[in-house]
């Protein structure tokens, strides 16, 4: 799979999730598959500030 | 049109005994306490379809008041007019947390996040710790869901953790009582 192709199904992923915006910006801008799992791992062990 | 009337002034007192009655509740918590030194934050989850026994409180419960929400969480409407501010999901836990189906809880997670769930399983003790309060991968709360619904990457990873409304160790569990003013 392609980084274009798996970034668009990350992002959708994270939308469906209920990721915030942050993170659907972040993903546009990953390097590579490594930089993806970071980013959606980083988001689920971060505090959410309401 | 006498008859009409009559049936005009019993509908506004039942409108207003009911207003009444449910103004008059307020919900009160009281944390249970959770357990510590371990990281909680993986949710199983159940299919509704899993309980069977169609005379159980479990099964009656889920068919009266469950429904399906666009993730697939199994839902029951919250008590808006009461501060509930969103609807329960239904849950299981361990006996530690009580064992009477329909008993309402207020989640909280270490991320900040706050859910309300209303129990429609119980965790055998036999499959939870010795306190009877998370089960064998550490989960606290098991989630009751329609499969065929399911988000397909909730589904993947197995836990309801990566739904982010849901993300998080559990910090607090409190009981929901509403009490007449």
């Amino acid at each position: 799979m392609s980084l274009n192709t798996e970034k668009k199904y990350a992002i959708k992923v994270a939308k469906e999730l209920h990721y915030p915006k942050d993170v659907i910006e972040k993903l546009k801008k990953a390097k590579n598959d490594f930089d993806i799992s970071r980013i959606l791992i980083d988001a689920r062990n971060k505090g959410v500030t309401v | 049109m006498k008859h009409s009337i009559k049936l005009l002034f019993i509908t506004i007192a039942l409108i207003f005994a009911t207003a009444t009655s449910a103004s008059a509740l307020t919900a009160t918590y009281t944390d249970l306490g959770v357990p510590t030194g371990i990281n909680t934050s993986f949710k199983t989850y159940m299919d509704y379809r899993c309980v069977t026994n169609t005379s159980s409180p479990q099964y009656r419960y889920i068919h009266k008041w469950g429904w399906s929400d666009h993730q697939g969480f199994m839902r029951a409407n919250g008590e808006r007019d009461l501060g509930i501010t969103d609807d329960y999901y239904l849950i299981a836990l361990g006996s530690y947390y009580g064992t009477t189906i329909g008993t309402k809880y207020r989640i909280t997670t270490d991320t900040g996040r706050i859910f309300y769930g209303v129990l429609a399983d119980c965790k055998a003790d036999i499959h939870t710790n010795w306190t009877n309060q998370y089960s064998f991968h550490n989960d606290v709360v098991e989630f009751i869901v329609d499969t065929n619904r399911l988000n397909r990457s909730v589904m993947r990873m197995g836990s309801a953790n990566v739904y982010m409304p849901l993300n998080g160790s559990i910090a607090k569990v409190e009981r929901i009582n509403f009490i007449e003013r």
